[in-house]
């Protein structure tokens, strides 16, 4: 005996341990889930005090009709068509450089009314705005437990919903209104599909017609619930001894809704055109096809480990290629051990887990990887995890450690740490820096608004960011609370010169990235713009000068309706603290406009 | 004939007796690996500050930001080394039921004094000493090194404060561990153990909140190198032995389960995630992350990986890190550490900046091959101290402290 005392012997060695349950308890299982629910929300806080975003601007004005003509309450998704154009480019909204024939209208008609209904009661509050999209995401976790709790055991299902609550994908659509209809569509369709999936098994025919009239519901938030296809065609290609016809009819409940919605936005021309950042895939089906493999990579490697999707943007081919191969080989084998333990029945549903969530990201391959669309595909991904992580730390028999099972151990480490540490921190720093973001523009917005107020014509010589473009227009009044017509001349053109040609005119010359960015992936024009190409707008004509060997624009000449010194017109630069008047140099004079 | 055999056998012997390496102590053999790991951490970290920030060699921003994010190499050394005297001391109370002190810094001196002296004096001698250099040898030869300006204008070894800081503490480990047979119990000791390592953190915190301006003036220096701000890595090492040396079979047997060893190792990810990441707050949260990262969780961190090697099964991780080799690295990492700043500076930065500006290489290519060199480089002259220096006085060491 010691004065530190004696190392002290163990009390229970494995053999005397009790077997692993499959089930939680009840009250267990009920204060995990009341603990899951109280870090979800906690990490999403941030995502309610985040002040009004993007395309929200767009939308507050269009519900209450500042919008140029003022589409109704299933339309505010509808931002520019054919006979808007014209007008959105006048009022300077759309900038002069755009494309042509630009198109971007969405078939979101709940979704939308839904935003109309935020907008009517609650005005310019986003608060409540986002309280309403925090509902539908509570709806959606919890239709993703049902969803899980119906396919496996009590345990999974809560690791799956801790692993979908947590996960980053949620935090923009959280603090960002207008993509709410990503949630919406995520929980009306989790629930359709757990009907579906009840019906495939169970072969109530009540539950295929009900399973029907949810994805029709569904449908009506909005083309985001095409993911939920992926699951469908992954639950019939995995359930076996049914001939194809019987599998074409179970189908038919998730295919018919679609099918009718594609009908539909066909026949009223929905869809986007001459935007890079979106490929339809049933106007454009080759750029769509182009884009999908480094889109895939991206969204497969951010669902399943977390990685950091803006960076991985625009990496090589080669890198993402890279990435996703690795990503694969790291899941392979842990993958393969869990599956081949499970019992048949439990085995095919994982299949159909697994397969969905890839499956389900080729909708979403229509436009720019990003985490915030990998609502539907994280249902999948959740479930994996969940059933690697309970394969993995709750094995029903002791297992040796040794080779694959030693694998499995660290990769389920890994998946762990990702989904249940990474993935909530990453969560909780993005609404963070959102809401950071948010705030700023919103006084960027701010502070152009209180120059230009009262201003009949503002003109941005150079904006630092597209947004600014876009929703700049909707928030400056003219004299007497008139419309003010807003143009941006110029966007991300670094340093610049300005050269005054005549009272009336000057040119701008830009550096070595040009005036302002073209290519096929650019948001506002995805194809080339050409020299001597003149835009016609009223009060101002451009002329494009000169280009750079890339096609991006060198020099470009702009002439007004009057002189450039007249008082009612304001000249602003965007610069790093928000925007700041500029002096025109005199006749022949010019002006170097700093970044 | 008869006879010259055995005298050939005999002068072969104590010459491969004289060549050969003193090994470490071989109770924790994946220690050693987790010592090599630690030894080329903070080399790479050193070539990275060398290149970058004393020479300017073109290093990608990227690159140099991650390689000095990797700092916390000279951490797991602390909290090894207040682990191995903490089970020293325990094992010594448990066999005799003393600490035998004189012993224990007998022991100390031996060790470390020696090669310290050679190192610091061989520098004194070949090197031209700035006024603040000369002024400030007497706290070098003191271990205090720590509590000077660690500019390499006002210091011969900067690097030493770490070894400042060790012999600080190991002077006062006997009185924490007369303190710790006083009080009654584990609840007891563990609180006064943990107290003092979460006192550690609060010191940091308050020169975070409030700066006194009673040091050099700079935040890395105050709050960095100093043993009151620092020293929580070591008493996690003397926490470690404590729970080690208490709830050795407990452990074990709660680590056979893998939920258990997830549960152990989520934490330590998390803090290296965190570690790794030390901008991922934002700019304005750095300093701050700073006061958390120096200390509180790198002992977190190490905490979980010693408790998983030492108790969690024969693993991969375990396996490999207990490759004999690393045995060896690990007997010739404090000679390493005494030399590899010098070398990097005689020896690989020059021929760095050769390849570079008139080889054209790329740095890509550059800092890798000279973080290899440097290792390769210091272990040979570790070699050579080890053999002239450190083995013969661990010899007397044995001798006048049995």
């Amino acid at each position: 005996m010691t004065s530190l005392g004696e190392p002290l012997p163990s009390r229970a060695t494995s053999g005397s341990r009790a077997a692993t349950r499959l089930e939680l308890a009840p009250r267990l299982r009920r204060a995990l889930l009341i603990a899951t629910a109280a870090v979800a929300v906690l990490i999403h806080i941030p995502g309610l005090r985040t002040p009004l975003l993007l395309d929200d601007y767009t939308q507050r004005a269009m519900a209450e009709g500042r919008y140029p003509s003022p589409p109704g309450p299933f339309q505010l998704y509808d931002f520019i068509d054919d006979a808007n154009r014209a007008i959105l480019l006048d009022r300077g909204i759309l900038p002069w450089w755009s494309h042509p024939k630009v198109v971007m209208r969405f078939l979101r008609p709940l979704s939308s009314a839904l935003l109309w209904v935020d907008y009517r009661i609650v005005g310019g509050n986003p608060f409540w705005g986002h309280l309403h999209s925090f509902l539908w995401w509570a709806a959606a976790c919890f239709a993703v437990h049902a969803l899980l709790r119906r396919l496996f055991t009590s345990r999974v299902a809560w690791l799956g919903v801790a692993v979908f609550a947590l996960a980053p994908c949620h935090a923009l659509p959280l603090s960002w209104m207008a993509n709410r209809e990503e949630i919406v569509s995520t929980a009306l369709g989790t629930v359709a599909l757990t009907v579906y999936l009840r019906w495939r098994e169970e072969r109530r025919a009540r539950d295929g017609i009900l399973s029907l009239a949810l994805f029709s519901v569904a449908a009506l938030a909005g083309e985001y619930t095409l993911c939920f296809a992926g699951y469908a065609v992954a639950a019939e290609l995995v359930i076996r001894r049914e001939s194809i016809p019987r599998r074409l009819v179970g189908l038919a409940c998730f295919a018919l809704p679609l099918v009718g919605y594609a009908a539909i936005h066909q026949a009223l021309r929905y869809g986007a055109f001459g935007i890079g950042y979106y490929h339809d895939p049933i106007g454009d089906l080759g750029a769509y096809a182009a884009s999908a493999p480094r889109r895939l990579g991206v969204l497969f490697a951010t669902a399943w480990l977390g990685v950091n999707d803006v960076a991985w943007l625009n990496e090589s081919d080669w890198k993402i290629a890279l990435l996703t191969l690795g990503a694969a080989a790291f899941l392979v084998v842990p993958v393969a051990r869990m599956l081949r333990e499970l019992d048949a029945p439990l085995r095919g549903r994982a299949v159909t887990m697994l397969m969905g969530s890839v499956l389900s990201m080729a909708p979403v391959m229509a436009v720019d990887a990003s985490a915030r669309l990998l609502q539907v595909p994280m249902i999948g991904v959740s479930a994996v995890v969940a059933l690697l992580v309970d394969h993995a730390w709750f094995p029903a028999t002791p297992r040796p450690r040794r080779g694959a099972a030693e694998l499995t151990e660290l990769v389920v480490l890994g998946l762990a740490f990702i989904h249940f540490f990474r993935a909530p921190l990453d969560t909780f720093l993005a609404q963070s820096a959102t809401r950071t973001w948010a705030s700023a523009f919103a006084a960027r917005l701010g502070s152009l608004s209180e120059r230009a107020d009262g201003k009949s014509r503002v003109t941005i010589l150079r904006a630092n960011i597209s947004q600014a473009i876009f929703f700049a227009p909707l928030v400056i009044e003219g004299p007497d609370g008139s419309e003010a017509r807003v143009r941006t001349l110029t966007l991300r053109s670094g340093r610049c010169l300005l050269r005054r040609t005549s009272a009336r005119a000057f040119e701008l010359i830009g550096g070595a990235g040009g005036l302002f960015p073209v290519g096929p992936d650019d948001l506002l024009r995805d194809v080339p713009i050409h020299q001597g190409e003149r835009m016609e707008l009223d009060g101002m004509r451009v002329t494009l000068l000169e280009l750079h060997d890339d096609g991006s624009a060198h020099r470009a000449r702009f002439e007004f309706d009057r002189d450039l010194d007249d008082p009612s017109m304001l000249w602003l630069v965007d610069g790093t603290y928000g925007f700041h008047e500029q002096k025109l140099p005199a006749v022949g004079y010019g002006e170097l406009l700093d970044p | 004939m008869t006879t010259s055999v055995p005298v050939a056998a005999t002068q072969t012997d104590s010459l491969r007796s004289f060549l050969e390496l003193d090994l470490l102590d071989n109770r924790y053999p994946a220690l050693h690996g987790m010592r090599v790991l630690g030894i080329v951490s903070v080399v790479q970290w050193h070539v990275t500050q060398i290149f970058k920030i004393y020479n300017n060699l073109p290093m990608s921003q990227a690159w140099a930001t991650t390689s000095m994010s990797v700092f916390f190499g000279m951490d797991m050394f602390f909290v090894l080394s207040g682990f191995l005297i903490g089970s020293i001391l325990l094992r010594s109370i448990e066999t005799s039921g003393s600490q035998h002190v004189k012993r224990f810094y007998l022991r100390r001196v031996f060790r470390t004094f020696p090669s310290y002296y050679l190192v610091l004096t061989f520098l004194v001698v070949t090197t031209a000493l700035t006024a603040n250099q000369r002024h400030n040898l007497p706290f070098e030869y003191t271990y205090v090194t720590n509590y000077m300006s660690n500019h390499r204008d006002n210091v011969v070894m900067p690097w030493g404060w770490s070894l400042a800081l060790e012999e600080q503490f190991y002077l006062v480990v006997p009185f924490l561990f007369f303190a710790l047979r006083k009080i009654v119990g584990d609840v007891g000791r563990l609180t006064m153990l943990v107290g003092l390592w979460s006192s550690t953190f609060f010191t940091r915190l308050l020169l975070y909140l409030h700066p006194f301006g009673w040091g050099s003036g700079t935040e890395f220096v105050d709050m960095y190198i100093r043993t009151h701000t620092r020293c929580d890595t070591l008493v996690a090492g003397i926490i470690l032995a404590y729970v080690h040396y208490r709830w050795r079979a407990p452990i074990t047997a709660w680590l056979e389960s893998p939920r258990a060893r997830a549960a152990l190792a989520l934490p330590s990810l998390a803090c290296l995630w965190i570690l790794l990441q030390p901008t991922m707050f934002g700019e304005r949260a750095g300093r701050l992350v700073e006061v958390f990262s120096w200390g509180t969780l790198t002992s977190i961190m190490y905490f979980g990986w010693v408790l998983l090697i030492l108790h969690g099964g024969d693993g991969w991780v375990r396996r490999a890190l207990s490759a004999p080799i690393f045995r060896r690295i690990a007997t010739l990492g404090y000679g390493v550490y005494l030399v590899h700043i010098p070398v990097c500076y005689a020896l690989i930065t020059p021929r760095a900046r050769d390849l570079v500006d008139r080889g054209g290489w790329s740095m890509t290519a550059v800092w890798p091959l000279s973080v290899a060199v440097l290792v390769l480089a210091s272990l040979a002259f570790s070699y050579v101290l080890h053999v002239l220096v450190e083995k013969p006085s661990l010899k007397l060491r044995d001798r006048l402290a049995r």
